[in-house]
């Protein structure tokens, strides 16, 4: 599948929720570049921004001296955003999707990132590599039609 | 700091009103939250009028989660009203229709109270 890919922009930030709007800013202006209406770009958005805010808030435990590189590629008509980290590891694609019911009636709190996250993309990927050093990438697809 | 997210208030009757404008998002929620806190003490009748709030994420909507039961137990609500499409499709995939009030104005809003 990575025949034909092509890079498009990376950003690079530091783990603090004050960057994430500058995150939403890099993914939407990409986005609607490569194509994407507005509603389909801000759907992109918000998968980047909830996967970024588990970032901060869960990998990274706010500490601000880490990075986030948020990387975006294309192969013809599909976009990809990697999300890189280099925290120890945490694969979302094993969290169970939350009980939509439960979380209704007992009027749950957080948790639902990762649901948005996955309800707005058409894949979601995960891979670690360890060189000595741990690095995380999240891979999110999200096809031009 | 947290200047992504503008928060103003006003009593109505006995009705608190929010105006939010801006993002709420994992940066501004922590404003939003000690905003209710404060209110909640002398208010829990609550209407949140978002025709100025440009993004929410589920930071954002977990704000109002960890309000919605104490409020409810003591005879108060979260309402909402004048979503932009933008926010009321975020707040449809999770449900919220289902979980509060929402109205397309703010007096209804405010009238749901009375009755």
């Amino acid at each position: 599948m990575n025949t034909n890919l092509n890079h498009i922009a990376k950003f690079k930030t530091f783990s603090k929720t004050e960057n994430l709007e500058s995150i939403r800013s890099f993914v939407f202006e990409n986005s609607t570049n490569f194509g994407f209406n507005e509603y389909k770009a801000e759907e992109l958005v918000l998968a980047v921004d909830e996967a970024c805010t588990n970032l901060i808030k869960h990998a990274y435990k706010y500490n601000a001296e880490d990075s986030i590189i948020v990387e975006i590629n294309s192969n013809e008509n599909i976009f990809i955003v990697n999300i890189i980290d280099f925290s120890p590891s945490f694969d979302p694609r094993f969290v169970e999707d939350p009980d939509m019911k439960e979380y209704r009636d007992e009027y749950k709190k957080g948790g639902l990132g990762i649901f948005i996250m996955k309800s707005l993309v058409d894949s979601v990927d995960y891979q670690i590599t360890n060189n000595g050093r741990i690095k995380n990438i999240l891979t999110l697809t999200k096809q031009l039609s | 700091m947290n200047d992504n997210l503008k928060i103003n208030s006003v009593l109505k009757q006995d009705i608190t009103c929010f105006y939010l404008a801006g993002q709420l998002d994992a940066h501004s929620a922590p404003l939003l939250e000690k905003e209710i806190e404060n209110v909640i003490t002398s208010n829990n009748k609550l209407v949140f009028n978002l025709s100025n709030l440009d993004y929410i994420s589920s930071a954002g909507l977990g704000v109002f989660m960890s309000f919605i039961q104490d409020i409810r137990e003591n005879n108060g609500d979260i309402r909402f009203a004048e979503l932009n499409e933008k926010v009321k499709n975020v707040m449809d995939l999770l449900g919220f229709n289902h979980i509060y009030d929402i109205t397309d104005t703010e007096q209804e809003a405010i009238d749901k109270y009375s009755n």
